[in-house]
């Protein structure tokens, strides 16, 4: 099977105008590059590593990655969606290649246009589980389909990473904190002790005054566990209180869930708080009925949101230092179903985002006429996503345990 | 060993330091040793048990809790699960799920889905409430920790699984062999329909062994990690070939055509192994299956820092004894190490140990059982629903984040009445996810009376001024409290007693 060792960076922005005449001679069959090898990744050094930011942002219910970079250029695409495609026309184009996006991506126009905005298609992996709760779990613990972990990866990756700064605030936030308690918990950062999951910094500053701290006793080391838990929460509202005032949540982030979600981690990034990992969640691309407009308003709250952040973070000057990347369970059923919605499908497109970020489109589209359990068949271990993120982003040295290795993505820039 | 007199009254707290002078230096536990005891084996110190056990020996003691030990529920189960339709039920809603995917796409098909869906959801809701009901009414406190240990040991996911019904048999199988034989336990649960679903036995067939099964076997259920080779794995995949659920009767079968009857190696024993060939080569070839339950049962136990040597002769213990689990229980709870001064208190309550304990110490009448599944998840103990195949890693862990904080606010939410407000709803969201509860207890009903807690323990205990408070801090906590709890209001110390660390420890 095809997977990660020919993962190529199919459409860098940079190489677009020379493509674009191969892809339009060769119409509909979405030109499949010579597996060139990868050109090495500059390895970033891992000094600055605490310096850096990601954003992950976890678009659940599986995401219709097909109508969101949708494939213009693909006859398939068309045929298996009569009523659901979005047509050419609307599409919004994004140079001379056989992609557009969903119009309601149109906020991210600016970031592709700036070329720090890329997207990985067809992020999946073999023997693909359609279940959304061990989907996801698979996705959280970058594991085989076969393989049932434990960990989150980035709290995997955390434990790699040396001794944090002694500022340190929290080894992720995770923001919206009624979305993560159940099912999978902290996902990616489940097995990291040092989480925070709020709604917003005053949320927790707010709660924390509940632990009040206390005399000293001797006692088991189970109770110095404790006070060192109590007093970590307490540092951590403290410290958020500082930051909290010098922080203004800036304007033009959508006024819904998921752009406060935004608009909160923003805030907190500008504000340089310690913290390496955050995530976000936007709920609802469950969408087995009716999608159009509901996808709609997904996506234009994503877009929305991460623009604002963007555009926070370009102000604040912290841009360079921020990577953002969506992830999910999986995507939809190639063929719509009969309640104009899709059904759960395998393999998805995902965006990556960041100052250091080459945009442009990265993996490869897949082949829509060759299916398996009428789903088009993965092109790219989605652990090269988080390779990508996690080395040549965060400096980790780790490499993923999967049946075949997987590297980067090579969309960082050095 | 003569049984020691037990003519005091059982309810009487104000005369525990009494019986305390008596008894206890002939031959009975003093306070802190009986509140030990009872916190490390069931969940929380209620005074009536106290005073039930001030006066017997460590042995009495000991023997007393581990002849009490049941084998089913005190609770009776949600309508559904009775026993007697359980298998045709479990082929019947497959059945149901089949009929409804054969239905043409759309509005009808989707409809129908969405129906049974309801249905399910309300189930899961039934059933984690129910063992709610079962873990803070039963008589046998123990029972339902070795339940949970079991559960958090031979893990499945109900939201993995699907069936209400499969965890309930899972839950039932727990509660059959809570004391009972590790061995059967072992055998039974490769048999184990939950089990099937939740490790994709279905898939695993000859030709095309799935092996995850096989390696969860290994790495978790019985050998431990470092103790076996990946071709050990794929041999006794193969062993494992052709179990699944009947869809006729929802029973468990061994398929004999989907088996591999072909010859494996497995750790070294080669034959023609079926998967009861295999946990027999286990049991009786390896002693690391003894030394991997013995090693986690010293954690529920003792203390979270293994004693490689101490752990050693449990094993022997259970190794010895079959694999007879009370044997091994006497010799850890009648061991120095469990007695041990320096060691009381010095465990992490899970959540549920936690929330259950602060209700069936303070005798609290619970109307909201789902309420209190609710604070559970939301402290990171979701009852049949552990993280993943490793389930809970409990300890240190559980205060991960934000888990103190969150875990207060349970304290707080307890403290004010949320379990006595509303009544039993019916489950509602996600696979019987009650995250409405919440807001659903807090719209009906009222408290006793307005900011006190109806509780009997509690009220007993207003009713006997000063000292009474000073009373229910030692029942409450392992350790003495930090700052001193001076006030004499019981309510006001209930507080203060929940705002203490020690609170969390047992």
């Amino acid at each position: 099977m095809t997977t990660s060792t020919n993962v190529v960076p199919v459409y860098s922005r940079r190489t677009t105008l020379r493509l674009a005449a191969a892809a339009l001679a060769a119409p509909f069959v979405i030109p499949a590059l010579p597996s060139a090898e990868p050109k090495p990744v500059t390895p970033v050094a891992t000094s600055g590593r605490w310096e850096r930011r990601v954003v992950l942002v976890e678009l659940r219910g599986g995401n219709d990655g097909l109508n969101t970079v949708v494939p213009i250029g693909d006859r398939a695409y068309y045929k298996a969606r009569p009523r659901l495609a979005i047509p050419e026309a609307s599409a919004l184009r994004v140079g001379q290649i056989p992609f557009g996006l969903h119009p309601a991506l149109a906020p991210f126009q600016a970031a592709w246009t700036e070329g720090d905005l890329a997207f990985v298609h067809g992020l999946g992996y073999a023997n693909p589980n359609r279940s959304h709760f061990r989907g996801i779990d698979i996705w959280n613990q970058a594991t085989d389909a076969e393989r049932l972990g434990s960990d989150g990866w980035l709290a995997r990756v955390l434990r790699d990473s040396g001794p944090p700064p002694s500022d340190l605030l929290a080894e992720g936030i995770i923001v919206g904190y009624g979305s993560t308690v159940a099912y999978g918990g902290f996902g990616p950062l489940q097995g990291s002790e040092r989480v925070l999951a709020f709604d917003s910094p005053e949320d927790l500053i707010r709660r924390a005054k509940i632990l009040a701290p206390a005399g000293e006793r001797s006692g088991p080391p189970a109770l110095a566990r404790l006070e060192s838990a109590r007093d970590g929460i307490i540092r951590a509202a403290t410290a958020l209180e500082t930051l909290a005032k010098r922080s203004k949540i800036g304007a033009g982030f959508p006024n819904t869930g998921f752009g406060r979600q935004c608009a909160q981690a923003a805030r907190l990034i500008c504000a340089e708080a310690q913290v390496p990992f955050y995530k976000l969640t936007l709920d609802g691309f469950d969408t087995h009925a009716g999608q159009l407009d509901r996808h709609r308003q997904l996506l234009s709250d994503l877009a929305g949101g991460l623009s604002a952040l963007r555009a926070a973070c370009i102000q604040a000057k912290v841009w360079d230092r921020v990577v953002v990347a969506t992830y999910g369970e999986f995507g939809r059923r190639l063929a719509e179903n009969d309640s104009l919605g899709t059904d759960h499908g395998t393999s998805s497109v995902h965006a990556v985002l960041g100052g250091k970020v080459k945009g442009g489109m990265y993996g490869r589209h897949p082949d829509l006429t060759r299916l398996q359990d009428e789903d088009p068949v993965f092109t790219t271990d989605y652990r090269c996503l988080y390779q990508s993120l996690a080395s040549d982003w965060w400096g980790w040295k780790g490499r993923f345990a999967t049946a075949a290795p997987v590297r980067g993505l090579g969309l960082i820039r050095a | 060993m003569p049984r020691p007199p037990r003519s005091f009254p059982a309810s009487a707290p104000c005369c525990f330091f009494a019986v305390w002078l008596v008894i206890g230096g002939l031959a009975g536990l003093d306070r802190d040793e009986a509140c030990h005891l009872l916190r490390r084996t069931g969940f929380g110190v209620h005074p009536d048990d106290l005073a039930a056990f001030l006066p017997l020996s460590r042995e009495q003691a000991v023997d007393r809790l581990l002849s009490e030990v049941r084998t089913v529920a005190a609770t009776s189960p949600p309508e559904w699960a009775t026993a007697k339709v359980l298998g045709a039920a479990i082929a019947l809603r497959r059945e149901t799920w089949r009929e409804i995917w054969a239905l043409p796409d759309g509005e009808d098909r989707n409809r129908r889905a969405e129906a049974q869906r309801r249905v399910e959801a309300v189930e899961a809701g039934d059933l984690r409430a129910w063992w709610m009901r079962e873990l803070i009414g039963t008589p046998s406190p123990l029972t339902e920790r070795l339940v949970l240990f079991w559960h958090n040991h031979f893990t499945s996911q109900l939201s993995v699984v699907q069936d209400a019904r499969l965890m309930y048999e899972q839950n039932v199988l727990f509660r059959r062999q809570a004391a009972g034989n590790v061995a059967e336990l072992l055998l039974a649960i490769v048999h184990d329909p939950a089990m099937f679903v939740y490790l994709d036995g279905a898939s695993n067939v000859a030709g095309h062994p799935n092996e995850n099964f096989a390696r969860e076997v290994m790495e978790l259920f019985a050998i431990g990690e470092g103790f076996y080779s990946e071709t050990d794995v794929r041999e006794a995949a193969r062993a494992f070939t052709g179990y699944r659920t009947d869809p006729g009767t929802g029973r468990p079968v061994k398929d004999e055509e989907q088996h591999d009857h072909e010859r494996k190696s497995i750790l070294g024993n080669k034959g023609v192994f079926d998967g009861d060939g295999v946990i027999k080569i286990l049991l009786t070839r390896e002693e690391r299956v003894a030394v991997h339950l013995s090693e986690k049962l010293w954690r529920e136990f003792v203390d979270d820092e293994l004693d490689a040597k101490a752990v050693y002769q449990l094993a022997a213990t259970l190794y010895r004894n079959r694999y007879e689990l009370k044997p091994l229980l006497r010799v850890i709870l009648l061991s120095d190490h469990f007695w041990d001064r320096k060691r009381r208190g010095g465990l992490i309550r899970s959540p549920v140990d936690l929330y259950v304990g602060t209700v069936r110490s303070l005798g609290l009448t619970v109307r909201d059982h789902q309420a209190l599944v609710v604070l559970a998840r939301d402290a990171g103990q979701f009852l049949f629903e552990p993280p993943n195949v490793k389930g809970w890693p409990g300890g240190r862990a559980w205060l991960g984040s934000q888990g103190l904080l969150i875990r207060n606010e349970g304290l707080a939410a307890i403290r004010t009445g949320l379990l006595q407000r509303g009544g039993e709803r019916e489950a509602g969201g996600m696979m019987g996810d009650p995250a409405t509860a919440k807001s659903g207890a807090a719209k009906s009903g009222t408290a006793a009376l307005p900011g006190q807690l109806d509780s009997a323990v509690l009220a007993s205990l207003r009713s006997q001024g000063a000292a009474a408070a000073a009373s229910m801090i030692t029942l409450q906590l392992p350790l003495p409290p930090a700052p001193p709890i001076t006030t004499s209001d019981v309510d006001a110390a209930l507080a203060a007693i929940h705002g203490d660390l020690a609170c969390q420890l047992r």
